[in-house]
């Protein structure tokens, strides 16, 4: 295990640890179909990759993996897109701890939610073509570019359409959007309450009756897996 | 997919029957190491 974190490319490329980590990723864009090499599309903006480097820690510290993580960088995308509109909303730090307040005060127990994988599942429906990464260039077509099928992290249109997708489910079913913080999320079942904060991809929710959170995570899970 | 809240956005939490306990230990120890403070 490695305990740097390269800046460039070259320089992980001399560590055998993060030559695999690299290997890694791009094995998961092949084996999920991320993307394919096509020829270059006059008519299309060719958005830039880049490796970022990561080690990944756990409570205590401790390096536990090499992560090589290549990213698009979304931000050439700005050509008739508003910037605005294209962020993921995350909740306010005061929101969380109010939270975890009110569930101290009325003892109810907070969970949370994983949902990683559905976020770099999720199908992309514009054209986005991204260049070759850095360091994998193809010898014979250096030219072509990879035409991307799923969101890759980095692109504009990803944290938003799974904001959208994410909240679509609840307003689905029954669930209130907070008026001022439209990340926290409530729904009123009987005497009970159930409330849900989101944070990009991490959600964390708790009800007063315990079974909701049970209920709750199935009914996600199926939501999430039928796309 | 579901667990017990433990680790949300840099706070570590912990939930337990006298009361809920939130710490920021990891996200210290990630920032001293940014700043390369880690063995000051």
């Amino acid at each position: 295990m490695s305990h740097i974190e390269p800046k460039k490319i070259d320089e992980a490329l001399r560590d055998v640890d993060w030559v695999n980590a690299v290997h890694e990723e791009l094995n998961n864009f092949k084996r999920n179909q991320v993307w394919e090499l096509v020829e270059n599309p006059s008519d299309h903006n060719v958005i830039r990759t880049r490796w970022v480097f990561q080690n990944k820690q756990d409570q205590d510290g401790i390096v536990v993996r090499n992560k090589a993580r290549l990213v698009a960088q979304g931000y050439t995308q700005v050509e008739g897109l508003d910037l605005g509109e294209t962020y993921a909303l995350v909740a306010r730090f005061e929101a969380i701890r109010i939270l975890l307040a009110y569930a101290c005060a009325h003892n109810i127990k907070l969970y949370q939610m994983d949902v990683k994988s559905a976020l770099i599942n999720g199908y992309i429906n514009e054209e986005v073509y991204v260049e070759q990464p850095p360091g994998f260039e193809d010898d014979k077509k250096p030219n072509h570019v990879y035409k991307v099928r799923k969101a890759l992290y980095g692109l504009e249109q990803e944290p938003r359409a799974w904001y959208e997708r994410f909240t679509d489910i609840l307003l689905s079913k029954g669930f209130k959007m907070g008026k001022v913080d439209t990340t926290l999320f409530t729904k009123k079942i009987g005497k009970d309450l159930f409330v849900l904060q989101i944070y990009v991809d991490d959600i964390i929710f708790a009800s007063t009756n315990q079974d909701f959170c049970e209920e709750f995570g199935n009914m996600m899970a199926n939501e999430l897996r039928c796309q | 997919m579901i667990g017990k809240l433990s680790y949300f956005v840099g706070l570590q939490i912990k939930q337990l029957e006298n009361g809920t306990f939130v710490s920021q230990g990891k996200y210290i120890k990630d920032m001293l190491k940014k700043f390369g403070m880690d063995d000051a």
